[in-house]
């Protein structure tokens, strides 16, 4: 807060605008217990603030490694109750941002520190805070470099936040460019033997995005006369088709090489197989989704002929890269590799229901972010652990895991269902919306997204039952269970995947009385609805009067057989 | 039962058993209280109510999923065949799977199993319906590859998760283009909306009635996706006989369901569906003569029924008879398994040339063979119909004789000739099994039979589908016949020269090998190999190849800052010339 002061201050004519109060309580039960003022200010900064806590103790021989780990944890802890609290009190029925913060910061170029949140944002926020808590929680074996380990890990998630609350463009690319560099380190730092190979891939790749965002940006923002940076500008711009196109292709671009989409998913394997865990989870629960979410907002929301003409150039994207995925998961003998291959299709997924453009496709996708990220970082999570436990990494030699760790065994088999979307798993929601929304629009890109999810299906029931189930190798090494740490972090991740799958609208008594949570996908909508508006096709006019003849009765119910039915008769 | 910590294999077996007879108990008060009604009983909770646009057609305004409860005297039925199977398993699970290393897992599974069939049985909407068949298929694949430790088990146990998902994704597909049509996934707001919906047309229904079709058909084993059920013989038999039974079960009320969408879509799309459950039902009992598996031929014979009885949901007027049928189908079905497991589980062979004098040794496991393939044999007489064109008759009787005769070469492979001694193994050691294994057998027969009774009882067709119907006992009769055709030629292969039997499953065993070897050949060579080295291709040498490409590049473009100022400024100055050009075509104001 200090800092964004200063920056003000030193600014000719600044002008400083106090935030939105967080939003009238309404009368859910058990809703709205607190309100909080600067909240998108407090879950961008406060990791900041701990990193540089945490950069400054002195830490002689590792003798506050331990301090170090809570005060990171807790900080993690802090941000995902307050990131509860923005969902709890999100007006499900705004048509605005809430949490809006908005500060001035470069008036002569039309750039501002302006925070915003609707539905998708908080929701996104949510698990975001979750993810870093579990993050924490899985870079509990770290022992090396402690101090700098979690100063870049809350670096990295302060980045992230900061890139989903922005509502200023340049802020945005500031946020999603700051991100790349604590995550290469922390890969390069802490990874496994081919991670400095790793890192210089996921920089490159991640430069390559951030140059066609900024790419993106630089147009719109010439085209719309240069006037602001604010995404709201941009939401209302009439920007020209051919425009609209080119930006919107270099956002196609720039989100490829993040979610990843085919041809820019070469950094994926390396980096999520390398990655220390917590990296792992956090890079393929948040991270990767940073770019959906980048689609989201300003592609779709912004630039909707650009939408249009795109989508089926996402839609073929999208096919190719489930398939894609499943098929390389196929011929892989790495186990951290198949996590790592497992977590490209949720984004997919994602890319798919864009392409739809159709109001249930763009809320699958929305909520294909959050069950995207929770499956895709368990998939890499468990694989990691898995790969620790056992001692190695090859599917060659590990078999037979099962009765000599079952918890693992069972996570990974939930990793795979959940990858997969089966029912119970908040994926499967995501997924039957996605695919609902999809066939009226774009048929082939659905079919051929299903014949990959097939084959995902398929890659998953074969490398389990190689995996766990058979009778163990007798070359291979000896395995243990997950520790506590690690089952912790796991089942948060499952808890939330059953929690979004079983209860999405929130727990109700009677089916009427909503409990402390509204339902996510409730929350969602508050979002997509806005985002689809511009999509949704005209209401077909109303037919002629009918002359008045008597109405047939109809079955109402399946109890009775149909009437005369055009069967070939047998 | 896992959550509150019940472990011992008596517990569970105990709890479990315990929580399907008070449900059964329910079901029948509920039975009780809707039979003399007319009038379907339903209750829904709303599950999600979304609001997804301000505007458009109202129907893609909101979308609201439910989890209903929809009783009519059709959908009691299909709940009464899915608990008297539940409970079947159950029992003979009790002596049966008292080897299972994880009670509490099985178990809970088979709970999970009978659930979720109970739960699309009932179920008011489409979105509660593919709910329920997606963790009904999601514990019928953890159910069957329980046996973490025995690779064979887990090995044929995953084609249960990879084969159907094509099915289900098929079905998927038929639902996803119906809601982007119709807007509606309720059944009952459904069918009246189906012909005067603008903008949706018979092209759409097609489609979408073939890929639900697709998705029943996949379930319940059809041909060319028989793999999931013939191939996962080396699970445990209690999860295959509550796998088999259930799903026949979810599958005929999936159709029964979707009838009206499905006959809609028109006289084509009807006569496809009746072809592919003809083809199965003549083809598939065909294969299980080829191959000396006992549990496959089991299944095999089984999925012919099973296709007999949703051939006949095609003809006009028979929905009642399909249903009654399907259910007696399902129970014949489990019955077999079961049957078949307890003589397996004796003669500690699956061969059916090392099997023999059953009858003799394990008299009551034989006895419920018998009485499971007598019943298959009479419900395929009892699902033809009268009134056929010659094409279908034809059909008819030999889908009949051929599931006969698979299902009683079992009988008489197993229950008759003789025991041959083997290597570790001594016939006179053979003893019978419990009467927990045998019971259940007995049981679901007796639930079959009076099905099959039922059958011919227009009271009772009156009562399932409250429409008038006639009776052809003699058309029966007349099937009863090819039914005998196929028995005594079992007799023949199988009892009487059982070398020519033989010699006969061997031709057919290496027919079937050479197709499916084919078929895999072509497969991996034109399919599966190409993609898998494709995306070999690309993650080995494609990537690097381009990664370097674009490294070489830059480098090059880097390698520019030394050229020299006199080149270097003539260069810049061009390229700004261009980029300036292109920013002014762009700019807003030039093209509008």
């Amino acid at each position: 807060m200090r800092l964004a002061l200063f920056l003000v201050a030193v600014q000719p004519g600044p002008t400083l605008v106090s935030p939105t109060p967080s939003p009238t309580p309404v009368n859910t039960f058990a809703a709205n217990p607190f309100h909080v003022s600067f909240l998108l200010s407090t879950l961008i900064w406060l990791p900041v603030l701990a990193a540089l806590i945490i950069a400054a103790l002195p830490n002689p021989r590792g003798r506050n490694d331990r301090t170090i780990y809570l005060l990171a944890f807790w900080t993690n802890a802090s941000l995902a109750f307050l990131a509860l609290v923005a969902y709890n009190q999100a007006q499900l029925f705004s048509p605005s941002f809430q949490f809006e913060e908005l500060i001035r910061w470069v008036p002569w170029l039309g750039i501002s520190y302006h925070l915003g949140a609707d539905g998708i944002t908080i929701a996104m926020l949510l698990v975001g805070s979750l993810i870093g808590t579990v993050s924490v929680l899985a870079s509990a074996s770290i022992r090396e470099r402690v101090r700098e380990y979690f100063t870049l890990l809350l670096l990295l998630q302060a980045s992230i936040t900061g890139a989903l609350c922005a509502r200023d463009m340049f802020v945005f690319v500031l946020f999603w460019a700051a991100g790349l560099l604590p995550a290469a380190l922390l890969l390069a730092g802490w990874g496994g033997p081919r991670r400095h190979e790793a890192a210089i891939r996921f920089l490159a790749y991640g430069a390559v995005g951030t140059a066609a965002l900024l790419v993106a940006l630089l147009l719109v923002y010439a085209a719309t006369g240069g006037a602001s940076f604010d995404m709201n500008v941009l939401a209302n711009a009439a920007l020209t088709p051919r425009v609209q196109l080119i930006a919107g292709l270099a956002l196609v671009i720039a989100a490829a090489t993040r979610l990843p989409l085919v041809p820019f998913q070469g950094w994926v394997r390396d980096a999520l197989s390398e990655a220390p865990p917590g990296l792992a989870v956090m890079i393929a629960g948040i991270g990767m989704r940073l770019g959906g979410f980048m689609l989201l907002r300003l592609l779709i929301s912004g630039l909707h002929d650009g939408s249009r003409l795109l989508a089926p150039l996402l839609g073929a994207l999208a096919g190719i890269t489930i398939l894609y995925a499943a098929l390389a998961a196929f011929r892989n003998d790495d186990v951290r590799k198949f996590g790592a291959y497992l977590a490209i299709i949720p984004g997919g997924l994602f890319a798919l229901g864009l392409a739809g453009l159709t109001s249930i496709s763009l809320l699958g996708a929305a909520f294909g972010l959050i069950t995207g990220g929770l499956a895709a970082a368990l998939a890499v999570g468990v694989t990691a652990t898995i790969a620790e436990r056992a001692q190695s990494r090859s599917l060659s030699v590990l078999a037979g895991l099962a009765p000599r760790m079952p918890k693992l065994a069972w996570l990974l088999v939930l990793a795979g269902l959940a990858v997969i979307g089966v029912p119970g798993m908040a994926s499967f929601i995501s997924e039957v919306f996605t695919f609902l929304g999809v066939f009226y629009t774009q048929p082939a890109a659905a079919f051929l997204a299903g014949l990959g999810m097939a084959a995902a299906v398929a890659v998953v029931a074969f490398t389990v039952q190689r995996v766990l189930f058979g009778r163990p190798r007798p070359d291979s090494p000896g395995a243990s269970d997950a520790s506590l740490a690690e089952t912790w972090y796991l089942g948060l991740l499952v808890a939330a995947l059953l929690w979004f799958g079983i209860l999405p609208g929130g727990p109700k008594i009677g089916g009427q009385v909503t409990l402390f949570d509204e339902g996510i996908v409730n929350v969602l909508s508050n979002g997509s609805t806005d985002v689809a508006s511009p999509y949704v096709p005209p209401a077909p006019p109303a037919p002629p009067t009918p002359s008045p003849s008597p109405s047939p009765s109809t079955s109402a119910s399946p109890s009775a057989s149909p009437g005369p039915s055009p069967s070939p008769s047998p | 039962m896992i959550a509150v910590g019940v472990r011992s294999r008596r517990a569970v077996a105990n709890t479990t058993l315990g929580g399907l007879l008070v449900t059964a108990g329910g079901y029948a008060l509920c039975a009780w209280a809707l039979a003399p009604k007319t009038t379907p009983y339903e209750v829904a909770y709303d599950w999600l109510n979304l609001s997804l646009a301000y505007s458009g057609p109202s129907q893609f305004q909101t979308f609201i999923a439910q989890v209903g409860i929809h009783l009519s005297h059709p959908t009691l039925l299909l709940v009464g065949g899915c608990l008297a199977i539940g409970v079947a398993v159950a029992v003979w699970s009790r002596a049966g799977a008292r080897g299972e290393p994880a009670p509490a897992r099985y178990y809970g599974l088979m709970t999970l199993l009978v659930f979720a069939a109970i739960g699309a049985s009932v179920s008011t909407d489409l979105a509660e319906l593919y709910t329920f068949w997606g963790l009904a298929g999601v514990s019928t694949y953890l159910l069957l590859t329980h046996l973490f430790a025995d690779e064979r088990s887990t090995r044929a146990a995953r084609l249960a998760l990879a084969v159907p998902a094509v099915a289900d994704l098929a079905l998927l597909a038929g639902i996803a283009i119906l809601w982007s049509r119709y807007g509606v996934i309720r059944f009952d707001a459904l069918v009246p909306v189906l012909n005067n919906t603008p903008g949706a047309g018979p092209k759409a229904l097609t489609v979408a009635s073939l890929l639900v079709f697709a998705g029943a058909a996949g379930r319940a084993g059809l041909f060319p996706l028989q793999g999931w059920v013939t191939g996962v013989a080396e699970t445990p038999p209690g999860a295959q006989a509550a796998a088999q039974g259930l799903w026949t079960v979810i599958v005929i009320g999936l159709l029964y369901k979707m009838l009206p969408v499905l006959v809609s879509a028109g006289t084509l799309p009807v006569r496809a569906m009746a072809i592919t459950c003809a083809t199965s039902a003549v083809g598939v009992p065909l294969l299980g003569l080829a191959g000396r598996d006992a549990r496959r031929v089991a299944a095999c014979a089984g999925i012919g029924l099973t296709a007999l009885a949703l051939l006949a949901l095609f003809r006009p007027a028979s929905v009642a008879l399909a249903l009654t049928a399907a259910c007696a189908v399902a129970l014949v079905r489990s019955g077999l398994v079961l049957a078949t497991a307890g003589l397996v589980t004796g003669m500690r062979t699956a061969d059916l040339t090392e099997m023999g004098d059953g009858w003799n040794r394990m008299r009551s496991s034989a006895l419920g063979l018998l009485l499971s393939v007598v019943a298959l044999a009479g419900l395929a007489a009892g699902v033809g119909g009268g009134s056929l064109r010659p094409q279908w008759i034809a059909v008819y009787g030999a889908a009949i004789g051929l599931s006969a005769l698979a299902a009683f070469r079992l009988y008489f492979s197993a229950a008759h000739g003789v025991l041959p001694r083997r290597r570790g193994f001594d016939p006179n050691r053979v003893r019978q099994v419990p009467g927990s294994m045998s019971a259940p057998v007995l049981f679901c027969f007796v639930l079959a039979a009076a099905l099959a009774g039922a059958e011919f009882s227009a009271r009772w067709l009156n009562f399932i589908d409250g429409r008038p119907h006639s009776i052809e006992p003699f058309a029966a009769l007349a099937w009863l016949g090819a039914a005998a055709v196929g028995v005594l030629l079992a007799a023949v292969l199988y009892w009487r020269a059982p070398e020519l039997g033989t010699r006969l499953t061997g031709v057919a065993t290496t027919l079937w090998a050479g197709v499916l070897g084919l078929g895999a050949l072509l497969g991996g060579r034109f399919l599966a190999a190409p993609s898998i080295r494709l995306a070999e291709e690309m993650e080995d040498t494609g990537l690097l190849r381009g990664e370097s490409a674009v490294g070489d590049a830059i480098e090059r473009a880097a390698g520019l800052a030394r050229m020299p100022a006199r080149v270097l400024i003539p260069l810049l100055a061009g390229l700004a010339v261009v980029v300036a050009a292109l920013l002014a075509v762009f700019a807003p104001g030039v093209h509008s």
